[in-house]
């Protein structure tokens, strides 16, 4: 280097001592040979550049000579850092310059390794065929020993890892469903499909822990182990112990027994109600004994204590599992921070999704893009100065009357379903006809799921009317829809739990005076059923007898009318949200009703083909260019924050009320959490004194502390990483604006001596025709 | 076995695994898709050069579904064929579909998109390949100004040594930084 930079110093001293400081250096192989080149050629000079090193490498490849050298590296490279990526590549295009140096291979394992390489080199196949046949005909030496045998190791799992793939592979539930939908939606809208998979599985392992821990124990001891308590219930009318726990488990188990159906109609219903025979089965809280049984000498299975755990668990797989995805997808958002700068390259060379192969869905998806386009280009636009204040003030007053009318609504519909809920148990006390008490039971159910759809049609309406961006009109879409949902969930919860927390009087099994159930648990998983099979029939409802008709319309009468009528232009938003509340009612529910998960298992999958008929046949989703990074972040935020409000509301439930008396495994208890309380005291003084220096005071207060040091000191990394960045980045335009001068004033320096030269041979051939 | 009909030689089908991305059976379902668009051409044996010496044109090439309905499927093709006329044989074939296929790493995908939006082969992605890009991306619906305004502002975005086009490391800087182009760069058989 130093060599070459001695000559180049000498030959262009003058100008260089102009540039000064503005001068940079840097190191270019094959100075001497391409510094007579480009002396002819001035524009020769740009080859010089490491961006056009990729040309001259190239070439040099594809003219048949192969210079390939063996990187020292001992592992396969990684392809998850951006960096090794790019110096990679530039490793690659400057080693390829370099002569053949393949004799310097001599191991058996530096040649697999290049082998398996070979796959990600960007070269035509036969040049990667002939790069293989020479690696391997190279000379090496056989590994001994150690060496051989974790070569050996190594070769095996990598084979074991791409068979279990494969096989794995053959497993993938609705693989060409999936296909199908990418080709027609694009590769945002499968993320969506693949969060309801997610979905299943996970309802799918909380019925076998619930079916392990729970089920088959209290099966086992119900059908084998049951005493006869029906004399009971002849004594418990006549004593004054008539509230005591087994005369009023006594009491429910008569109510339930006369409730068992003598029609085969009442059946059907009964499964459709949830009540009736249904109350007799695992379905629900009441089936389960607080009894605890001897499993030979090894222990005892406390059922009340399995209950607990096996909530417990499945709820922390969920976190786990959730919090588990939702990281990787925060992660690319960090790096994605850097997106703001570069829309218009992203939406061009990211834009299309080369997985679609459906024509109608091609155009739609090239319209997405050109929509985004325009408004991008729109929101680049100076602002229009004339818009006048009368019109602003307008907007904003309509805005504020819209939000007050939003707000009212929510209001009146979480007012009508206290007012339904509250009406339809006061007349279900008295004697109504088999139809009549139906229509009751659904009542409240029907009203809540009625809300959920009209009212979110009003709104779009009236979203129109508000004139927003698009940006912000989706997020106050979405926002208001989770507003309607959680308001009437929570007021069907208050009316519950005003029911459950009535005052009752000693003698009283259950409270008469707002004649609560004597199985309020029991009551409350019932009504999530309920809510669960309504809200799933109303969407095969809708979407056979509605959206089916409308998009048969639009296709096939084109005239203006149906169009503007019939179009559906649906949000991937909103169909995540219906999703994300069918989990959220088997949360809240499944404590309450131990098989609601089978129950969420089933309407997640119709929810899935329902889906899955209005992505294909209804191309309503393939009209936004949605990216899979987004929406999959979208996704697990909203799904975290469902289940944080279900798990706290859960605690909540479990810790602060009484357990009902009549029934469960928890009766007789003042709250769930006292049966883990008893159970950490039942532990071994080992346990119990560990747990206690856990807890102190003198253990934890360090611990927060040494956390939040932690905390503090990634916080201050983090923050001079992005100093760090922003000065790179200057840095990088700087060193562009360094090498354009230069090229400019080179390609000055060159021409003028080219003038000199001429000029000089010019007056030598003068002189020589003069003498 | 009986008479069965041996389309790849074991040495064939080995070179094919280390040299792609795809497994035998994938190899082997590659074969039928690219047997099943030119059935008269491709025989059903390829024990021979046959997989670079037969090549499918580049029409039928691109009425394959996957293939149909992508505005940049002449470029695709022309891309990847060794000839430069856009027609493929199979060696050719098997390239294009492991750069597109799942498990193919961000950097060979990097560097064939860089290939396949450079419409003039200068090694640079300038206004004009930017021009073309946009009009197959949006079917001829940007009015011009509003091509050249985004051309400019995509050169402005992601130019960074001045010199008014893209070269390969710009390129590569942008792209690796978004994480959706893994999701949606790649084609499925």
């Amino acid at each position: 280097m130093s060599e070459s930079e001695r000559k180049k110093r000498s030959q262009c001293i003058d100008v260089w001592e102009e540039a000064g400081s503005e001068f940079y250096q840097e190191s270019y192989p094959g100075m001497e040979a391409d510094l007579e080149a480009f002396q002819k050629n001035p524009n020769k000079l740009s080859t010089l550049l490491p961006s056009n090193k990729t040309r001259t490498a190239r070439k040099k490849i594809n003219n048949g000579t192969m210079c390939y050298q063996a990187t020292a590296t001992l592992k396969p490279a990684e392809y998850g850092t951006l960096c090794q990526n790019t110096m990679g590549c530039n490793n690659e295009i400057q080693i390829s310059l370099m002569p053949d140096l393949s004799e310097n291979l001599s191991n058996e394992e530096l040649i697999w390794e290049e082998i398996m390489k070979i796959k990600t080199m960007p070269i035509s196949m036969a040049h990667k065929k002939e790069l293989k046949a020479k690696l391997k005909s190279a000379d090496a030496f056989r590994l001994q020993g150690f060496q051989q045998l974790r070569w050996q190791k190594r070769k095996i799992c990598i084979y074991l890892k791409t068979k279990w793939l494969e096989f794995y592979n053959k497993f993938h539930l609705w693989n060409s469903s999936m296909r199908k939908i990418e080709g027609h939606c694009g590769a945002g809208v499968v993320e969506f499909f693949r969060f309801i998979k997610l979905l299943i599985f996970l309802n799918a392992f909380t019925l076998v822990v619930v079916f392990i821990l729970l089920i088959f124990p209290s099966v086992y001891w119900v059908e084998f182990k049951e005493n006869n308590t029906s004399d009971l219930w002849n004594e418990c009318g006549s004593s004054n112990e008539s509230a005591s726990i087994e005369c009023c488990s006594a009491i429910y188990e008569n109510v339930t027994r006369i409730a068992r159906p003598r029609v085969t109609i009442h059946y059907v219903m009964d499964i459709i109600q949830g009540t009736g025979w249904v109350e007799t089965t695992p379905m629900y809280y009441s089936y389960y004994p607080n009894q605890h049984f001897s499993v030979g000498q090894l222990f005892t299975y406390h059922i009340p204590v399995a209950y607990v755990v096996s909530t417990i668990c499945y709820f922390v797989l969920y976190f786990l599992i959730i919090v588990r995805k939702s990281i990787k997808g925060f992660k690319q958002r960090m790096v994605e921070t850097q997106v703001q700068y570069y829309l218009y390259s992203n939406s061009i060379f990211i834009g299309w999704d080369y997985c679609i192969n459906n024509k109608i869905s091609a155009m739609l998806k090239q319209k997405a893009v050109y929509n985004e386009l325009r408004s991008f280009l729109a929101a680049d636009r100076p602002k229009a100065e004339n818009r006048n204040r009368g019109k602003h003030t307008h907007v904003a007053v309509a805005r504020l009357l819209i939000s007050t009318l939003v707000t009212a609504l929510i209001g009146s519909a979480c007012f009508s379903v206290y007012l339904t809920f509250y009406y339809s148990i006061k007349l279900l006390q008295g004697e109504q006809t088999f139809m009549w008490a139906f229509l009751l039971e659904f009542a409240t159910p029907v009203a809540i799921t009625f809300y959920n759809v009209v009212l979110p049609i009003v709104f779009d309406v009236l979203l129109k009317l508000e004139h927003r961006s698009m940006y912000q009109e989706t997020r106050l879409c979405i926002s208001r829809i989770i507003c309607v949902r959680v308001s009437l969930l929570i007021v069907l919860l208050g009316s519950a739990y005003r029911l459950i927390n009535c005052v009752r009087e000693q003698s009283q099994c259950a409270s008469a005076l707002c004649s609560s159930p004597l199985c309020w648990e029991t009551y409350v998983g019932k009504i999530m059923y309920k809510l669960l099979i309504v809200d799933v029939a109303c969407k095969i409802v809708i979407t056979v007898l509605i959206s089916c008709p409308r998009s048969i319309l639009i296709r096939h009468f084109k005239s203006n009318l149906f169009q503007v009528m019939c179009k559906q232009e649906l949000n991937l938003a909103k169909h995540v949200l219906d999703v994300i509340y069918v989990q959220i009612i088997v949360w809240l529910g499944s404590f309450y009703a131990t098989l609601l998960p089978a129950l969420g298992l089933v309407s997640l999958v119709i929810m899935f083909y329902i889906k899955r008929f209005s992505c294909i046949v209804n191309y309503s989703l393939a009209q936004k260019v949605y990216s899979p990074s987004r929406t999959h972040t979208m996704i697990m935020s909203m799904l975290l924050v469902a289940y944080a409000l279900c798990s706290a509301a859960w605690l909540a439930a479990m810790s602060r009320i009484t357990p009902s008396r009549s029934c469960g495994p928890f009766k007789g208890l003042s709250s769930v959490w006292m049966v883990l309380a008893d159970t950490v005291r039942a532990t071994p003084l080992w346990a119990v004194a560990g747990y206690e220096i856990l807890t102190s005071v003198n253990f934890t207060a360090p611990l927060v502390v040494t956390l939040l040091c932690v905390i503090y000191y990634y916080h201050t990394v983090t923050g001079s990483n992005k100093k760090m960045i922003a000065v790179l980045r200057k840095q990088l335009v700087l060193e562009g604006h360094d090498k354009q001068f230069l090229l400019n004033r080179l390609s000055a320096f060159i021409k003028q001596q080219d003038r000199g030269r001429k000029a000089a041979e010019n007056s030598d051939d003068i002189n020589v025709l003069i003498s | 076995m009986g008479n069965k009909v041996v389309t790849f030689t074991e040495s064939q089908l080995e070179d094919y695994q280390d040299c792609t991305f795809f497994t035998r059976k994938e190899i082997l379902r590659v074969y039928k898709r690219y047997r099943a668009i030119c059935p008269e051409v491709v025989p059903k044996k390829m024990t021979g050069d046959e997989p670079v010496k037969i090549r499918v044109p580049q029409e039928r090439i691109e009425q394959l579904p996957e293939l149909k309905e992508n505005p940049f499927k002449e470029r695709i093709c022309q891309v990847f064929s060794k000839e430069g006329n856009g027609s493929l044989s199979f060696e050719d074939f098997l390239d294009l579909l492991s750069v597109f296929s799942e498990q193919a790493p961000r950097q060979i995908k990097v560097f064939y998109a860089f290939k396949i939006y450079d419409f003039d082969d200068d090694h640079h992605i300038g206004p004009a390949d930017l021009e073309q890009v946009l009009k197959l991306l949006t079917r001829n619906q940007l009015s011009t100004e509003e091509i050249v305004q985004v051309c400019e502002k995509v050169i402005e975005e992601a130019d960074v040594d001045g010199d008014g086009k893209l070269s390969f490391m710009e390129f590569e800087h942008v792209i690796l930084r978004a994480p959706d182009f893994l999701g949606t760069f790649h084609i499925r058989v």
